[in-house]
């Protein structure tokens, strides 16, 4: 264990490791390490940062190796979690002060993480850990281009236009596409699971003649089974299981949001993030954490018991007619938490519908692997219509086949 | 709309050869415009769409132990698949 995993000063001895991914950074002006001008971004060509003076490009490290976060699965123990990851306490509000001129510049972290001081012009960058969410312990860079993105979300839609609501086709305009970083927590989790149920395994197949009560005989399958208590034990290693840390965008309800299809989009590869440096965000917005470690503990345990069962069907070939589980017990051993901004390209159009309702639909596009998925808002009456014609022609073809039958 | 279409996928899946197969495409006829309805919408609107965490997360399985034990037997069943089989489903007990 290295200085920075020691645990927090304070903290209780049963409590979180925490492993200290802020380092010794300062808000203000984050310089270019060859001219030092204030202004660098994401070339997403190169997956660099590059000056906006001098075009010198460089990488940051990968965050997981730096922190030594990535060590192996089977060893953890206990709750180890980046700093990144402190329960979200403070103000959403930062106030910069900026090192070349020294005005305090105010930043609403809900909206962005980077501000320009009015005075002299320098960018200023949020890049110090303070408890309200807005700087994770790592971020994956977008490697999508936005015209990849936008020729993406075209073809989604493009394939969709038929029963797309008129006001959403007259209005689409692909290009208004934008490049966000969305917050998630990665989890890896070292944890023991038992299931078990009942499983059956076919001895015979044959047909039986079945008389139905008008005297009238037909053939049916029957089949005999064998059937088992099974039960399965072993240990499970779960690598960078990533859950959204939004309140906002863990809300599923289909009927409120179109937010599936952002879940949808997962997973990334989170193992080549770096560590999280403002300047990555530029040009792109952000959006800030808002759910805490211990607020998202029951629903990532929940998904390692799924991934448990789905492991456990390798082990069950022998049940040729199903296995029914009914129960799966998970002891967590140990979790190592990381908060993360991931890339995300989205495209959002806000159906304003008859009785007053608004539904915010999204085609997202992930911003490392460009898997996309999106809700296109529907015109219901065109549907419906079509739905009829179509019933109507199913129902004189079922009129023939019965008198055919 | 997307629970019908689940339920006469369902009705279509169960039902076997022979006359069986006839009664399903007569049942699938009949309810051609709603199963049309909800294949549009959920073409549209996706939303039966998630990440699938169970298969899409890297993940280990160590020091397998398993146990079957033989307890009875059962004939004349007339299903193929055995009666509340779950294990491909996500949220089992």
């Amino acid at each position: 264990m290295s200085d920075a995993d020691a645990p927090q000063p304070g903290a209780p001895p049963d409590g979180p490791r925490v492993v200290s991914t802020g380092g010794d950074r300062s808000d203000g002006i984050v310089r270019c390490e060859r001219c030092g001008a204030s202004e660098a971004s994401l070339n997403v060509a190169t997956g660099m940062l590059r000056c906006g003076f001098c075009r010198y490009e460089w990488r940051t490290e990968n965050a997981l190796v730096t922190f030594d976060l990535d060590g192996a699965i089977g060893e953890l123990s206990g709750v180890v979690v980046g700093s990144g990851t402190a329960d979200v306490t403070a103000d959403p509000s930062v106030t910069l002060r900026c090192t070349a001129c020294g005005a305090d510049v105010v930043i609403d972290t809900t909206a962005g993480v980077q501000a320009r001081c009015h005075w002299c012009r320098h960018t200023l960058s949020l890049t110090e850990q303070v408890p309200n969410g807005a700087v994770p312990d790592m971020l994956l860079p977008f490697r999508v281009p936005k015209a990849d993105a936008v020729t993406r979300v075209a073809e989604f839609v493009g394939k969709r236009t038929f029963f797309a609501h008129p006001r959403f086709r007259a209005e689409f305009t692909p290009e208004n596409v934008m490049g966000v970083y969305l917050p998630y927590m990665v989890v890896d989790v070292n944890a023991h699971a038992r299931v078990a149920g009942e499983g059956e395994h076919q001895t015979r197949s044959y047909t039986v003649q079945v008389r139905n009560s008008e005297g009238e005989t037909r053939s049916e399958r029957r089949y005999d089974a064998d059937v088992y208590d099974v039960r399965r034990a072993f240990d499970v290693h779960v690598d960078d299981l990533t859950v959204e840390s939004s309140a906002e965008r863990l809300d599923r309800d289909t009927e409120r949001t179109s937010n599936n299809v952002i879940n949808t989009i997962l997973p990334f590869d989170v193992e080549n993030g770096v560590r999280y440096d403002p300047r990555y965000l530029q040009g792109f917005t952000s959006e800030r954490r808002d759910v805490d470690v211990d607020a998202l503990r029951g629903a990532v345990h929940q998904q390692v018991g799924d991934i448990a069962r789905w492991r456990a069907d390798e082990t069950i070939d022998h049940y040729d007619r199903g296995v029914r589980w009914d129960s799966t017990d998970v002891d967590v051993h140990g979790e190592r938490w990381v908060s993360a901004y991931l890339p995300v390209w989205l495209y959002s159009y806000l159906e304003e519908k008859k009785d007053g309702s608004t539904l915010l639909h999204y085609v997202a596009v992930n911003g490392r692997t460009g898997e996309t998925m999106g809700s296109i808002p529907l015109n219901k009456g065109r549907l419906a219509l079509v739905a009829g014609v179509v019933e109507a022609f199913a129902l004189v073809a079922a009129v023939v086949l019965w008198v055919l039958m | 709309m997307t629970g019908a279409v689940v339920l006469a996928a369902d009705v279509l899946a169960s039902s076997g050869g022979g006359d069986g197969s006839g009664k399903a495409i007569l049942l699938a006829l009949l309810l051609a415009g709603p199963l049309f309805y909800g294949w549009v919408h959920l073409r549209y609107r996706n939303t039966d769409k998630r990440h699938h965490h169970e298969s899409e997360t890297r993940s280990q399985m160590l020091d397998v132990q398993a146990q079957d034990t033989h307890i009875g037997s059962r004939t004349g069943l007339t299903s193929a698949r055995m009666k509340g089989a779950n294990s491909r489903k996500v949220r089992a007990p």
